[in-house]
């Protein structure tokens, strides 16, 4: 799994794996690996996720999310991960995570787990 | 001055009406004008400097907001004697004031205030109403603006409007002609809706410098909008030319951009900025459209196998010859009987709208408009229109998905039609194509692509018994 989870941060510091850029499938692929079994270590990283305000530089020739950027997939699926996991200890980020949505429709999805 | 070459009267006249020098049809017309001029008018003591039209407060002005500056057309005048020419927008059947400020074109300004009646006369469209006004002239030669009503409303016709107004002012004994202006006017069916319908959080938002709750759009929205929609009636027909003239914004899909802002900077963009744009273009008209997000339900119903993993499209999308992703490998079930046929191995670009596994992820985004009784879908980024039958707009739930059963026509009409595959982890004919992404966890991840499991034809599954499903956003 500390693969998975270098590759995430490397994602949030806009880095790639070598020179070129993260592609979209990289991306899905660490997603699902990270949110797919809870561990401390994903926590921590998915709250950080969260409450991130960076930009996620990806190649675009795999395609992109077609709904939302990928900041806020990012977001998204973190918020929807840290909620299932453990909502209550996990409040205040997805409040966070509200806030710093870009489309309305990430927002809904993190308010729906505050009401 | 850019008149040059004739008499004095020219040269005023030239330079008021903007004319060019070099210009023979120019230098023709303005030998006629100026003859007809000194038959019926004394010289003009003073000119139009500008004229501003959607000032603060004006009724039925829509702000129009410059992309790259971020500021307001209507801040300054829109019309000025130095040459502004920007356009200025209206809800049709308004009849709004302008701003006028006059320049001297005398030596010194006249000292005391005098009185004028000033008309400005319109060929086609209204024009000024005519107004006595007391003029003076401040140490800069300039009046504080006059406010003037128009002489009849705008249009109540979607459009865009030229008027050319000749301006005429009287003192009582002597009558002179001020000059020609011209002004383009873009006229909605109906006042705008407020962009908090499609804005986003990280798009500027606020109305101009003191109004901040002012409804406004971006000038290139509201010239694409009265363009398409010209002369058109009611919200079907409205919504009807705005997807037909999408093509021609220029704008395309799959761009990296997902807000109405950056599609405009960027040139395009993905259907979580189309469906926004679409509803501005709509909003720019006063017509209400509703949107959804329709996120992929991806489940896991077994250990081997999952429904539905993303959706598929062959189309490149607006404005554009293939889709914005390399080519991978499908394993297509398009043909009956699904459960024998054979499954056809195709090497193709299409677009895959991803799911994660129990939660909202990636989907498609589309525009709704009630209309005499029923609903109908506007899918702008693939230039789809589909009227539903039985058709409800789901609430926005992020927690429940729905099953395609209960949605009326939705699915024979709509995603029969725009999404050509559901792909998902399935067995078929004894073989299990599984749905992989990358794993970050092997040496071969930096090289890894996705690997697709196996493509239904949309059209063949069965609306009930298919595990169908969406969340609606």
């Amino acid at each position: 799994m500390s693969l998975a989870h270098d590759h995430l941060e490397r994602m949030l510091a806009g880095v790639g794996p070598g020179d070129e850029p993260y592609h979209w499938h990289h991306l899905l692929g660490v997603l699902h690996a990270v949110c797919g079994e809870r561990s401390p270590e994903s926590e921590t990283l998915l709250r950080r996720v969260a409450s991130s305000s960076g930009h996620c530089r990806l190649d675009q020739s795999e395609g992109l999310p077609h709904a939302m950027s990928p900041e806020d997939v990012l977001r998204s699926l973190a918020v929807q991960t840290l909620a299932e996991w453990d909502l209550e200890r996990h409040r205040d980020v997805i409040a966070r995570a509200a806030e710093l949505a870009g489309a309305d429709h990430v927002s809904a999805i993190a308010r729906s787990y505050l009401a | 001055m850019a008149w040059q070459g004739g008499t004095v009267l020219e040269g005023i006249y030239g330079a008021a009406l903007g004319l060019s020098s070099n210009c023979l049809r120019d230098h023709h017309l303005l030998r006629t004008l100026c003859a007809t001029v000194m038959t019926a008018f004394s010289p003009a003591p003073f000119r139009v400097q500008s004229i501003a039209f959607a000032f603060p407060g004006n009724p039925g002005a829509i702000p129009l907001r410059d992309l790259t500056t971020l500021t307001f057309l209507g801040d300054q005048p829109e019309w000025t004697a130095l040459g502004r020419r920007v356009p200025a927008a209206f809800a049709g059947g308004s009849r709004p004031g302008i701003r006028v400020v006059f320049a001297s074109l005398g030596a010194a300004p006249a000292e005391p205030a005098k009185v004028w009646r000033i008309v400005a006369r319109s060929k086609l469209g209204p024009g000024v109403a005519e107004q006595e006004v007391s003029l003076l002239f401040d140490q800069t030669g300039q009046t504080a603006p006059v406010e003037f009503q128009l002489d009849a409303a705008l249009p109540e016709e979607i459009g865009q409007l030229a008027l050319e107004w000749s301006w005429e002012a009287s003192d009582g004994s002597t009558s002179c002609q001020l000059g020609v202006t011209s002004q383009e006017l873009l006229i909605s069916w109906k006042p705008a809706l407020a962009p908090s319908a499609w804005l986003t959080s990280n798009e500027p938002g606020d109305g101009p410098a003191g109004q901040p709750d002012a409804v406004w759009t971006y000038t290139q929205i509201m010239q694409w909008s009265c363009s398409f929609a010209a002369g058109r009636h009611g919200e079907e027909a409205i919504c009807d030319a705005l997807l037909s003239g999408l093509p021609d914004t220029g704008l395309q899909y799959a761009i990296s951009a997902w807000n109405v802002h950056d599609m405009l900077q960027q040139g395009g963009g993905y259907c979580g900025g189309w469906f926004r744009m679409f509803q501005a273009m709509a909003g720019s008209q006063g017509v209400a459209i509703e949107r959804r997000f329709i996120a992929v339900d991806w489940r896991q119903e077994s250990a081997d196998e999952a429904r539905w993993c993303a959706l598929v499209v062959e189309a490149p999308g607006l404005n554009r010859e293939k889709p914005a992703e390399n080519p991978s490998t499908f394993h297509d079930v398009d043909r009956h009987p699904v459960r024998t046929s054979s499954v056809e191995r195709h090497r193709q670009r299409r677009y895959r709208f991803w799911g994660v596994p129990g939660k909202v992820f990636d989907g498609h985004c589309v525009n709704f408009l009630q209309a005499a009784g029923r609903w109908i879908l506007y899918d702008a980024s693939f230039q789809i229109r589909a009227e539903l039958e039985n058709f409800s707009l789901p609430p926005s739930d992020p927690r429940h998905s729905l099953p395609v059963d209960g949605l009326g026509s939705f699915k024979e009409a709509y995603l029969d039609v725009a999404v050509n595959f559901m792909l998902g982890t399935l067995e078929h004919a004894g073989k299990l194509f599984r749905t992989l992404h990358p794993d970050p966890q092997s040496p071969a991840f930096r090289a890894g692509t996705t690997r697709n499991g196996l493509t239904m034809d949309t059209a063949l599954l069965p609306k009930r018994g298919a595990q169908l499903t969406f969340y609606w956003l």
